[in-house]
């Protein structure tokens, strides 16, 4: 009697694991690009991490967050006549809220893609020429600037993944985040990787 | 040994049938100052706050937040108040435990940065002053189903940095929705 009840609570706990998957944790890495001018002046291309939570509210929709880092540099050509170094470092943050769409195809390939809402914080990092001087008609120093600046993001991303024994998935993401005037900010690329919590 | 294997059985049944769940969930309250003994003669303001809740299993759940807060102090030999504004990010893991008349306690701890700015401009280069450091949060939630889908209750914390400054307690009641 024992053994059967155990057997039989084991059986059911299989079950339950295998059917209660609703969280989905992922991560992805790659480039970020910035378009030219817009933000910053002659940005080359970054990189960028995600860190994802996804509630699966069946199975066509899904909720969720989305941590993403990106830095970038750029350089600085408007400051050319000034005596300073003219990199700087661009690292944004976005937190941002989405609801996602999702197709299941055959072979166990998911596409899933999404919109949403954020808050993103800037940090921009360059060199700035300080103490006007009127008689020499120059700057006398430079400054190393941390600039912050912060503000909403609408979100968007897609990801083609292959999904393996219903837990851990495996494909490629992309996404874009627009500004409140729905100006680009920037986009990424890149692999990724979940896994069913 | 039956009695045992039954409540063996009888707890894996509770396991089992816990489906996972996600709140969404809205918090206010009052929030004080950064940083116990930085600031002079603060006093404590308003908070806004969305939190995201994904509850793993029958004991844990993993929190992301966002809280927007302000406080205002006055600075030494000074008489005009200024006032600060911070934005908090932050994730939390917590452990739930279940207390009489269906009330659900949770109490966490996780990483997070917060962002914080005055409208001070910094006199050489003209640019706002911000500051941004990592913190810990404390976070105390206590709440309750109020029918259907609706929880209500109360959550309270503060936010640390190793090893030098304490501080934003804050205190709200919450409202939260589950899927």
């Amino acid at each position: 009697m024992r053994k059967f009840f155990i057997i039989i609570g084991i059986i059911i706990c299989k079950i339950g694991l295998v059917s209660g998957q609703n969280l989905e944790i992922h991560s992805s890495l790659g480039s970020f690009s910035i378009p030219n001018g817009k933000r910053v002046e002659a940005p080359t291309s970054g990189s960028n991490v995600n860190l994802g939570f996804y509630y699966q509210l069946n199975k066509h929709w899904s909720i969720g967050i989305d941590l993403n880092r990106s830095s970038n540099n750029y350089y600085r050509e408007s400051m050319a006549g000034f005596q300073l170094p003219l990199e700087g470092t661009i690292i944004s943050d976005h937190f941002s809220f989405l609801i996602n769409k999702k197709i299941t195809l055959p072979h166990s390939i998911i596409l899933e893609g999404g919109i949403g809402l954020g808050i993103f914080v800037d940090m921009e990092n360059y060199f700035m020429p300080v103490y006007y001087d009127e008689d020499e008609q120059d700057y006398r120093g430079v400054y190393n600037v941390d600039e912050y600046s912060k503000g909403i993001t609408f979100p968007a991303q897609f990801s083609v993944r292959k999904e393996f024994s219903n837990k851990v998935s495996i494909g490629i993401e992309a996404g874009a985040f627009y500004d409140q005037f729905l100006n680009n900010r920037g986009l990424y690329f890149g692999p990724r990787v979940s896994y069913y919590l | 040994m039956k009695k045992f294997a039954f409540v063996i059985f009888l707890n894996l049944v509770v396991l089992v049938t816990f489906a996972q769940q996600y709140d969404i969930g809205i918090h206010t309250g009052l929030f004080s100052s950064t940083g116990i003994g930085i600031y002079n003669n603060s006093t404590p303001g308003p908070y806004y706050g969305i939190k995201f809740d994904y509850h793993l299993n029958y004991k844990f759940s993993l929190s992301s937040n966002y809280t927007f807060g302000s406080f205002e102090h006055t600075p030494y030999n000074q008489t005009m108040k200024i006032r600060e504004n911070v934005d908090l990010f932050y994730l939390t893991f917590q452990k739930r435990y279940y207390l009489k008349r269906d009330w659900l306690l949770a109490v966490g701890t996780g990483i997070g940065y917060y962002l914080e700015h005055s409208n001070e401009i910094d006199p050489v280069t003209q640019i706002t002053e911000y500051s941004r450091d990592f913190i810990m949060p404390v976070e105390l939630n206590i709440n309750k189903n109020i029918g259907g889908n609706l929880f209500a209750g109360v959550k309270t914390g503060f936010f640390f940095t190793p090893f030098y400054s304490i501080g934003s307690f804050h205190l709200g009641p919450e409202i939260r929705y589950r899927f």
